[in-house]
């Protein structure tokens, strides 16, 4: 292209009769002065019919009696409520990685505090031990659950080696 | 989750997009077997929650859940490293179902535009495939992309450009006197 060819945004523009008439004028009486530009203009009208005219797949019937089948499944299971199986998925797989996280962070805090900083046990009310117990099984049945729901699971020696002990190494609290 | 009187009989709802949702999914993924499995799904997931979106939108939703599943698709190819390019497929497809014969001179062209098609990365290949192929409004391009409208038009144009960059270096000189 020459500096004074238009930009190939004008020659899409003027493809799609977007330009406005004036300027219209003057692209198409570039057109007959330069090689460049009309070449360019050939390959992309070419271009542009050879895209809409690329044959469509139809959908095969059985893949719409699949899908009909599937749906007529549903529709038995609960007539009046339809499942939303796949998006509560997507929602309960998101939520783990937020609670999951969340569940452990507050598991770990409990668990650590007292060691991290060590207090006369008269600091620690009755009533403080206990709302401590009651965060942490709500912080494990939290990560039951989510596991439950999502097939996400904790296992033991997954969460010793890979969360517990590397903070117990790195605050010095091994043993 | 719209209720069974306020949702379209299955078999029509379903009927009115499955070629659609079909033929976006085949050629965004280039199999016919991962483009089936998209289409029942979105054709499922139509029926479930596609009378719950106004019908202006029911398009722009059909193409966005479509794509979505394409792209997952796309992704678990990669993480499974036994990507094989889509054009490839397409064409094998396409030779396939038109047989050899067909395959002459237009045919050769068709397969380049395929594979330059196939080499644009996302989301310039689904912008130009929705715009130029499938003839869809910007405003429901924009939403199947989830992409502002004036983006959606510079990048057609990035693709466009893309592609005839492709196609100028594969087409014989001769080729650009046709028109």
């Amino acid at each position: 292209m020459n500096p004074t060819c238009p930009s190939p945004d004008r020659l899409d523009a003027w493809l799609d009769g977007l330009l406005p008439t004036e300027e219209a004028a003057i692209f198409e009486a570039h057109l007959t002065t330069c090689a460049v530009c009309a070449a360019e203009v050939a390959l992309a009208r070419r271009l542009q019919t050879a895209l809409h005219d690329l044959p469509a797949e139809p959908c095969p019937d059985e893949v719409y009696n699949a899908a009909l089948e599937r749906i007529a499944a549903l529709d038995r299971q609960a007539p009046n409520r339809q499942p939303v199986a796949g998006p509560r998925k997507v929602r309960l797989r998101r939520a783990a990685w937020v609670a999951l996280p969340l569940a452990l962070a507050l598991a770990l805090a409990v668990f650590l505090w007292p060691r991290l900083r060590p207090a006369p046990e008269a600091e620690y009310t009755a009533a403080e031990i206990e709302a401590a117990r009651a965060e942490v099984e709500y912080a494990l049945a939290l990560v039951s659950e989510v596991g439950r729901e999502t097939g996400v699971f904790l296992q033991e020696d997954v969460l010793a080696p890979h969360v517990v002990e590397p903070v117990q190494e790195s605050l010095n609290l091994k043993d | 989750m719209p209720d069974a009187a306020s949702r379209m009989p299955a078999p029509d709802i379903v009927a009115a997009y499955r070629h659609r949702v079909f033929g976006l999914a085949m050629r965004l993924l280039g199999d016919r077997e991962d483009a089936a499995d998209v289409t029942q799904d979105v054709l499922v997931r139509l029926w479930q929650r596609g009378g719950a979106v106004p019908p202006e939108q029911q398009t722009a939703w059909v193409l966005t859940v479509t794509r979505n599943a394409c792209l997952d698709v796309l992704r678990k190819r990669q993480t499974r490293e036994t990507y094989t390019s889509p054009a490839h497929d397409a064409a094998e497809a396409t030779s396939m179902t038109h047989g050899p014969d067909v395959l002459a001179e237009a045919s050769d062209f068709r397969a380049r535009i395929e594979r330059a098609l196939a080499g644009l990365s996302e989301p310039y290949r689904s912008i130009v495939l929705l715009r130029e192929v499938e003839d869809h409004t910007y405003e429901d391009i924009a939403t199947a992309v989830g992409l502002p409208l004036n983006t959606v038009k510079v990048y057609l144009h990035r693709g466009r450009q893309r592609l005839r960059d492709a196609l100028r270096h594969r087409l014989p000189a001769e080729d650009l006197d046709l028109v």
